[in-house]
């Protein structure tokens, strides 16, 4: 409670009770979850065993939590509204060992100042009922005896009346906070052994729906009665694995990274490890510091009460998990909460056997009151403990040995260094991988060279070296991403941590430095051939340039760069340039620069800044490159050459790409920018090839047509058109068993599934999982779709909801037909078949595959450059 | 002990091979009246219900109720290995997890068994309402298994439409309509080949014809089939087996596009 500056008037004052009552009773209750969560805590700390929560239009107009609890006595009647009052501690010390959900006395006060309360209730000894209307200050309005079983209801209308702007916009989200409610409801279930709970949404339109309801008497029976049965069966119970030496237990535990640092390393160092990786870092740094003697003490020898665990995962094997952590239940002496290290743990645990999903958690962790400090946030999610690092230990060893049978579905990618893993991320993108290898390979031919003339550089050095430079070589490629760029930094920066070692040495090292240099360079004169290496002359590029040759070749590319302001060449080895101005350009490098523009001449510009290590080098006083060069340079020289010496050549090049399956999609991109869709009908055709294709030609450009796909596609497309889905019904209604949620999102996109042929029966009265029965189904020809296709299809609908969605079964069916209709390749064709089909690729939305992915046309060859080729030899 | 004796082993021949497309396992319950098979296909859009009474056996024995799950494919491929003639004979012990299957030929010169091991299925019991049908129609299996056969050339369903005249049934597709009109028979000379209408009220339906092909199978059962309709509840299809059962298949109607 702070109090606030009032800014017309200077004096401090006390901020009056009713006032201070408002403030902080907004911040106990922010939301319909907390409001429920605080009633049935009431009730579940009051011994019930049957508790029932109705919402009437998502509780907008009324929330009612009724039990059958020890109810109130009449002398507490007044007192159960009041401010901090409570029966369940009266002083602080009490607050160690307070086992009910609920003590500050906060809740019900906070609840009569946001909504119209009544209670009604009835003690054990007493006869009858009594209602209680209160008012927003808590005072008792109106008591009327009434017939009641023994037990509370409590009545909640206008919720956050008092509150205007935050009753807006619970009415506008009203339905998602119903869902949240309810995922904070499910936690209570599934914990309450031995309390039924039920709770049901009353809708305007006067349909009541269960959303939940639970027997109690058992855990498991609690995830299958609120998940459903199938939920359970993927479930595998957590056994506690209690290990006596926890430094062993640490080492074994943890992942790679540990292990591979020093024997030396100790416990100390590991905590810090696990409070590193947690996201709340401000939190864990508390706990560490508070309670890190404690834990020192404790962790070693006394494990004063056993921690103990009651628990079910999900199991890791592949398609047991979730898509996401909708389903993580963790609760601390059975009171629901987030402790963030333990879910990150276990997720981090999960994701290492099952690397794409989460799993179902449900976990209580029993342990000494003393050791949990409930107090933190006013809604008590947040935990602090005492022995969590021992809970961190018993868990993951406990979880390790239970997966350790479950044969993982993907290698656990965590150990991967980020050296490889950022060649993994950038060779898709490269566009032949051949010419990658070859680079690759002269890169180490011309370390080794650098390590030989470097005799007191140690091998480590020269490893180092080789996977930093390929690394580099790779990001300049592709340098469109920013990722690459970083990674450059990165990798600069463990380089400038090895020269420094490097440059306490003798001047023999320098020299090797202006070494590496040399083929820095090199290198960069080669990411240039490999920008045009698109082209087929990059073989011989490749192979052709020798050490010498790129140097020359190299040289003259500074030459040039010289008159460009955007070059920047700073301290740069006297050597290279001495050399670059006593070399003269070669005619036949010339030459290769000018095929190589050629072919890239259509390209639009790109910059490649080049910050070599070197920089970082500086720092240490040693030599700094900057390099900048442009493609634009090595474009404009190549127009040059290319006016100068070949003015016939065709005047412009619509289409670049190689038929290979790499460049597909620069392929489709060229295509559909080239070919407009009247194109086609414009195509001459010139014939038929190998009974499979269709040659056309379309002004001075050949292309060849896949006589299938093509005709496949358009049957595709008019199939999917045309074609409708019956319904047909099914002979007896098929039960579902969808969970609550699921059925939830069926009943809300009813509209959806009727229009892919779906319709259901719904009974909103039965039990969860128990609602819907299927009615009918699709059907078309021999294709039927089924319960499948439904829980695709609310996947779909869950991931993003939008009207058009069609199980991707359906696709497939049309694929198939469309497939089995087309013209075979093999099948002769006449001339007027085949402008048929090209005539059809005109009529079709993305003609460029067929459904199965196959390329339907490809640019073969221009007849202008054949011709420009010929007159060349 | 569960034992049936059955002299004409073809019975259980054309049986399976009447509902082996249809279902591809089933649960055949043995009590003291007899065997009975209820089973839906796998995407519960049709139901098989097969009844062969204890007195059409030739020897027929059921000392305690048991239930076999059988894969209905395993099923056919043993009865294959039995010639028309021969006899065959089922065999179970109380709560064995096996089915002996023996075949006798007819001079007793060559037994043969052969032994399956038994399924646990889901026991889904399906009660099926006893319904008045505002439609029965009675004509030659024969005739049934070729209209069908005929019309899903046409298109993936068939409206069949049942008024005073007769008896139509109608398809359209890609290539076409069909129309096959069977007027009720005049003179009832053979009973085998009559068409015999009784109507309530008149009924149009429409049934994918893949799955009514599937029923013609059992054609060979029975010269004559029964079929029972109303609106909105599913087609009957029945097959009398002469002296010992019958099949019944049961088909939803396919729900007809408002829109279109």
């Amino acid at each position: 409670m702070d109090t606030k500056p009032n800014q017309s008037n200077t004096n401090i004052k006390p901020i009056a009770k009713d006032t201070v009552h408002k403030i902080c009773s907004g911040q106990v209750v922010v939301s319909l979850a907390v409001a429920v969560k605080e009633l049935v805590e009431n009730s579940l700390d009051a011994g019930a065993t049957n508790i029932d929560i109705r919402f009437k239009n998502y509780g907008i107009d009324l929330i009612e939590v009724s039990d059958n609890g020890t109810g109130v006595t009449e002398d507490n009647f007044g007192a159960l509204t009041l401010k901090y009052y409570t029966s369940k501690l009266s002083e602080y010390s009490d607050l160690l060992g307070v086992s009910s959900f609920g003590f500050r006395g906060e809740a019900l006060s906070s609840l009569c100042a946001l909504a119209n309360l009544t209670v009604t209730t009835r003690h054990k000894d007493c006869d009858y009922a009594t209602k209680l209307e209160y008012d927003h200050k808590g005072n008792i309005i109106k008591q009327t005896p009434c017939s009641r079983q023994v037990g509370t209801t409590v009545c909640l209308t206008n919720l956050f009346s008092s509150l205007p702007v935050r009753q807006k916009e619970f009415h506008k989200n009203a339905k998602r906070e119903f869902n949240k409610m309810t995922q904070l409801l499910y936690a209570y279930c599934l914990i309450s052994v031995g309390v039924k709970i039920t709770c049901s949404n009353q809708t305007s339109s006067n349909s009541k729906s269960v959303v939940v309801a639970t027997q109690g008497t058992s855990y498991k029976d609690n995830i299958a009665s609120v998940f459903g049965v199938k939920q359970l069966q993927t479930l595998l119970e957590i056994k506690p694995e209690y290990v006596t030496n926890i430094k062993d237990n640490i080492f074994k535990g943890l992942s790679g990274e540990v292990k591979e640092t020093d024997e030396s390393i100790d416990i100390e160092d590991v905590e810090i490890d696990l409070s590193e990786d947690s996201n709340d870092a401000e939190k864990s740094d508390v706990t560490n510091s508070d309670f890190s003697v404690s834990q020192k003490s404790q962790g070693h020898k006394n494990i004063a009460k056993p921690i103990e665990f009651t628990g079910f995962i999900s199991s890791c094997a592949h398609g047991s998990g979730r898509s996401s952590t909708d389903r993580q239940f963790y609760y601390i002496n059975s009171r629901p909460c987030e402790p963030t290290k333990i879910m990150k743990l276990i997720n981090e645990i999960y994701r290492q056997y099952n690397s794409h999903q989460y799993p179902f958690v449900f976990l209580n962790v029993d342990m000494e009151r003393t050791a949990v400090d409930v107090n933190v946030t006013p809604d008590k999610r947040k935990i602090f403990l005492t022995k969590e690092k021992i809970i961190l230990d018993i868990l993951k060893n406990s979880l390790l040995k239970l997966f350790e049978n479950i044969p993982r579905t993907l290698k656990m990618e965590s150990n991967v260094n980020c050296f490889n893993k950022e060649i993994n991320d950038v060779q898709p993108d490269l566009e032949q991988p051949r010419v990658f290898n070859s680079f690759l390979q002269q890169f180490q031919n011309k370390t080794k060279q650098v390590c030989d003339s470097t005799i007191l550089v140690d091998k480590e050095i020269k490893s180092v070296e080789l996977k930093r430079k390929a690394t580099s070589m790779l990001d300049f490629i592709s340098s469109k991403t920013k990722k690459t760029e970083v990674v450059i930094r990165e990798n600069s920066f463990a380089q400038a941590k090895e020269n420094e070692d490097l440059n306490n040495r003798s001047f023999d090292i320098l020299k090797s430095e202006d070494e590496v240099e040399d083929s820095e360079d090199t290198k960069n004169q080669q990411l240039d051939s490999g920008e045009s290496n698109e082209t087929k002359n990059t073989n011989d590029l490749s192979t052709e340039s020798s050490f010498l040759e790129d140097d020359k070749r190299n040289i003259m590319y500074l030459d040039f760069n010289e008159n460009v302001p955007n070059t920047q060449i700073r301290n740069i080895t006297d050597v290279i340039i001495e050399k670059s101005h006593t070399t003269n350009c070669t005619p036949k490098a010339l030459k290769m620069k000018a095929n190589i523009s050629s072919e890239i001449k259509e390209k639009t510009p790109k910059k490649q800044k080049i910050v070599t290590d070197k920089e970082d080098l500086g720092k240490n006083n040693k030599k700094t490159v900057t390099l900048k060069t442009s493609l634009e340079h090595v474009e404009a020289l190549a127009k040059m050459y290319v006016n100068d010496k070949n003015k016939s050549a065709p005047t412009r090049i619509k289409f670049k790409s190689e038929i290979n399956p790499v460049f597909n999609k620069k392929c489709e991109e060229e295509l559909s920018k080239e070919i407009s869709k009247d194109s086609f009908k414009k195509m001459e055709i010139i014939g038929q090839f190998n009974l499979g294709f269709i040659i056309t030609k379309l002004e001075d450009d050949l292309f060849i047509i896949d006589q299938h796909a093509t005709d496949e596609i358009y049957n595709f497309e008019t199939l999917q058109k045309t074609t409708e889905l019956t319904s047909q019904k099914l002979v007896i209604p098929q039960s579902l068993e969808l969970t609550g949620v699921n059925e939830q999102i069926l009943m809300d996109n009813l509209d959806v599934f009727k229009k892919n042929g779906f319709t259901f029966e719904i009974k909103e009265e039965a039990l969860p999982t128990k609602r819907v029965k299927l009615l009918t189904l699709p059907m078309s020809k021999n294709w039927i779709f089924g319960k499948e296709d439904i829980e695709e299809l609310l996947f779909m609908l869950r991931e993003s909801p939008s009207e058009y969605c069609r199980p991707s079964r359906v696709r497939a069916m049309f694929a198939s037909r469309a497939c089995r209709k087309s013209v075979m390749i093999g099948t002769a064709l006449s001339k007027a078949d085949m402008r048929k089909l090209v005539d059809h690729m005109a009529e079709i939305d993305q003609p460029w595959n067929c459904p199965h992915g196959r390329p339907t046309i490809r640019h073969l060859v221009n007849l202008a450059m054949v011709h420009t080729k010929d007159e060349d030899t | 002990m569960f034992e049936a004796r059955l002299l004409r082993s073809v019975i259980l021949k054309k049986v399976l091979e009447a509902i082996k497309d249809l279902l591809t396992q089933a649960t055949f319950d043995c009590d003291d009246n007899g065997i009975q098979l209820q089973a839906m296909d796998n995407s519960h859009v049709s139901l098989v219900s097969l009844t062969l009474r204890s007195d059409g056996f030739d020897k027929y024995r059921c000392d305690r109720n048991i239930s076999m799950g059988m894969n209905l494919g395993s099923m056919s491929k043993i009865l294959k290995c039995a010639g028309d003639k021969d006899t065959v004979t089922i065999k179970a012990q109380d709560n064995a997890d096996t089915v002996t299957f023996v075949f006798e030929s007819p001079n007793q010169e060559k037994v043969s068994d052969y032994e399956m091991k038994l399924m646990n299925l889901d026991l889904e019991h399906l009660g099926i309402p006893e319904t008045e049908y505002s439609c029965t129609i009675r004509l030659p299996s024969a005739e049934f298994a070729r209209i069908c056969r005929d019309l899903s050339q046409f298109g993936e369903s068939m409206v069949i439409s049942c008024t005073k005249e007769g008896v139509k049934f109608s398809a359209s597709g890609d290539i076409g309509s069909a129309n096959i009109k069977l007027a009720q028979t005049a003179s009832v000379d053979k009973e085998e080949e009559a068409v015999v209408i009784e109507m309530e009220e008149p009924v149009t339906l429409t049934f994918a014809c893949q799955y009514l092909n599937y029923f013609t199978k059992a054609t060979s059962l029975s010269p004559q089939v029964q079929l029972s309709m109303s609106a909105d509840v599913p087609l009957v299809v029945e097959y009398r087996i002469p002296e010992i059962g019958h099949i019944r298949y049961y088909l939803a109607p396919k729900i007809e596009e408002e829109d279109s």
